[in-house]
């Protein structure tokens, strides 16, 4: 199938009873590029990604994957066309190690029966072993090789956040989406993650929705930045364009001219 | 103690505490693993029971069609009322399942002229014996074992822990929810039939949801997610009432001492997540070994 774009969000729209949380939104991605949604809080960027993964339908508009139109479809399905996401609160499965965690991404993909799971017959061996094989090599990616038995809870914060991008970069997905995933990070582990979303680029050649909040990460990375508020599509385009535009400024930080002064600039290119 | 106090006392760890464990098991996996309260899962054990009892008591079927018929029943009654189950929220599985309970031993007790009613069923054949049942408890084990170990049990936990963040892993909820209340089914009802088998005798009262929720005392006591603290807490609450006996009420009020210790000071069950296999083991000796090493106990012992 011919497709122009690898994800073409069309006049999305979605409210929540009277608040519209997202409107009319047009957006698009391509593989092998990094684009990011910016806004302030509120504005309806986690809910495209909530939209595009299905957790919940849209309201009207299409979000064509790959040239098909995945409204309606379940979270499942859409996960196993290859989107894959992390959450803003990291989501990590308690009572699983590192590792399995990992593995989970590719157990939907595994095709043994239960009754051979339950014989430990020679295919699941099969399927297990090299599932786990491929989880470990994700780990290894994402610098986590020696963590690979531990619960994830007793890992701090910083290498929480590379075991769900090792979670979602395992099953090799086509679209990746990642949800602030530089929250909480300090000054250090966020050039390291910086690098490591370059690298990830680089190697698997998948498209990358980013949020964030932080500008550092935006404009290191992202070659198309699409800006939110209030559930509207500000503007878009490359990051120097963004940065420099009045009403994202306003946006930001506020007409207030007295206010604007205790403001970080928003760029620091 | 005497020699006929032992016997009795290993007599009762085979016919009844193990055969009930064959029935925890199915709350194990689907309460365990997978964070759905079965608080009717005993009645899956009454399907058992008295498909193997009919069976055999009626038609004269051997033991290879009594129990795998049991098991299937079991299977079928899961897969039916997982079907309206696995859509609800995990609190209302809770009440749907407790209702299916209860209604199956209102309606088994009002069917008298085929299941006896509230007089129970007797002089079923007994087709077991004792190293059948431990055998088949074993084999149940090893498989439910396994399942943890393979991608059905990661996908479990997962749903149990994230049920979103699951989906997003490409895991079908609704589907693996279902299996996992199709096989417990099947599991509990395998308990039932052999229950049957053991004790000859059947009446709907003893698969009412006070034995429901036994099972998910024990699961919770040996830890929600270790299987092999279920096989210890079912173990230990078989026979801590039979052991007390001499006390009568007591008992009761000692069990529920011991229950509340652990739900007091130890939340997450006696085993919490860690499983008792070779990894864990091993990895105890060792520090055991390196507490002997430099104990003064063992050099005063000449130790190397």
């Amino acid at each position: 199938m011919v497709f122009e774009m690898l994800l073409e969000i069309d006049n999305l729209s979605k409210s929540f009873g009277g608040v519209q949380a997202v409107r009319d939104v047009s957006l698009s991605v391509d593989s092998n590029q990094i684009a990011s949604i910016i806004g302030p809080n509120g504005a309806g960027k986690t809910t495209i990604f909530n939209l595009v993964s299905g957790i919940y339908p849209a309201d009207a508009g299409e979000i064509l994957f790959m040239g098909t139109n995945i409204v309606g479809k379940s979270q499942h399905e859409i996960a196993r066309l290859g989107v894959s996401r992390t959450f803003q609160n990291i989501r990590l499965f308690k009572g699983l190690t590192v590792l399995e965690n990992a593995m989970t991404a590719l157990d939907a993909g595994s095709d043994y029966s239960v009754f051979s799971a339950m014989l430990t017959l020679p295919n699941r061996r099969r399927t297990d072993k090299a599932n786990m094989l491929r989880a470990l090599e994700a780990l290894e990616i994402v610098g986590l090789t020696r963590y690979q038995d531990e619960q994830p809870s007793n890992l701090p914060y910083g290498l929480q956040r590379r075991v769900e991008l090792a979670r979602a970069i395992v099953s090799e997905p086509k679209l990746l989406m990642l949800d602030e995933p530089a929250a909480g990070l300090n000054p250090s582990e966020l050039a390291a993650f910086i690098s490591l979303i370059a690298e990830l680029k680089q190697r698997f050649h998948f498209g990358i929705l980013v949020i964030e909040h932080r500008m550092q990460v935006v404009n290191e990375l992202s070659e198309h930045i699409y800006v939110l508020n209030f559930g509207n599509l500000l503007t878009h385009g490359k990051p120097e364009e963004v940065c420099n535009n009045r009403e994202v400024i306003e946006a930001y930080i506020g007409e207030d001219d007295n206010g604007a002064k205790d403001q970080e600039p928003l760029c620091q290119l | 103690m005497s020699a006929a106090y032992l016997n009795y006392m290993f007599s009762f760890l085979i016919n009844n505490v193990f055969i009930l464990m064959i029935g925890m098991l199915g709350v194990y996996v689907l309460t365990g693993l997978t964070g759905m309260f079965s608080m009717g899962q005993a009645a899956f054990m009454a399907v058992g029971g008295y498909t193997a009892a009919m069976l055999s008591k009626y038609l004269n079927m051997p033991l290879l069609v009594t129990v795998p018929a049991a098991v299937f029943m079991g299977a079928l009654f899961g897969l039916l009322i997982g079907i309206p189950a696995v859509k609800l929220r995990r609190d209302y599985v809770a009440i749907v399942s407790l209702g299916f309970g209860e209604a199956l031993v209102a309606f088994l007790n009002n069917s008298a002229s085929i299941t006896g009613g509230a007089l129970g069923l007797t002089a079923i054949p007994k087709y077991t014996t004792k190293p059948m049942i431990v055998a088949v408890l074993v084999l149940i084990i090893v498989f439910v074992w396994n399942l943890k170990k393979s991608r059905f049990g990661r996908q479990c936990i997962a749903i149990k822990s994230d049920e979103l963040a699951a989906a997003s892993m490409g895991i079908n909820v609704a589907r693996v929810k279902l299996l996992v209340f199709t096989l417990a089914g099947a599991i509990s009802a395998l308990g039932g039939s052999l229950y049957v088998h053991t004790t000859r005798y059947l009446d709907s009262a003893a698969f009412g949801w006070d034995q429901s929720s036994m099972w998910i005392v024990i699961v919770f006591f040996g830890g929600v997610n270790s299987l092999t603290g279920s096989i210890f807490a079912g173990i230990i609450l078989g026979l801590i009432p039979e052991i007390l006996r001499f006390s009568n009420e007591m008992r009761i009020v000692i069990y529920c001492i011991v229950v509340l210790f652990i739900v007091n000071f130890r939340p997450q069950g006696l085993f919490g997540e860690t499983e008792l296999d070779a990894k864990t083991i091993k990895r105890a000796a060792r520090s055991l070994a390196g507490f002997f090493r430099t104990s003064p106990v063992a050099h005063a012992n000449g130790a190397s």
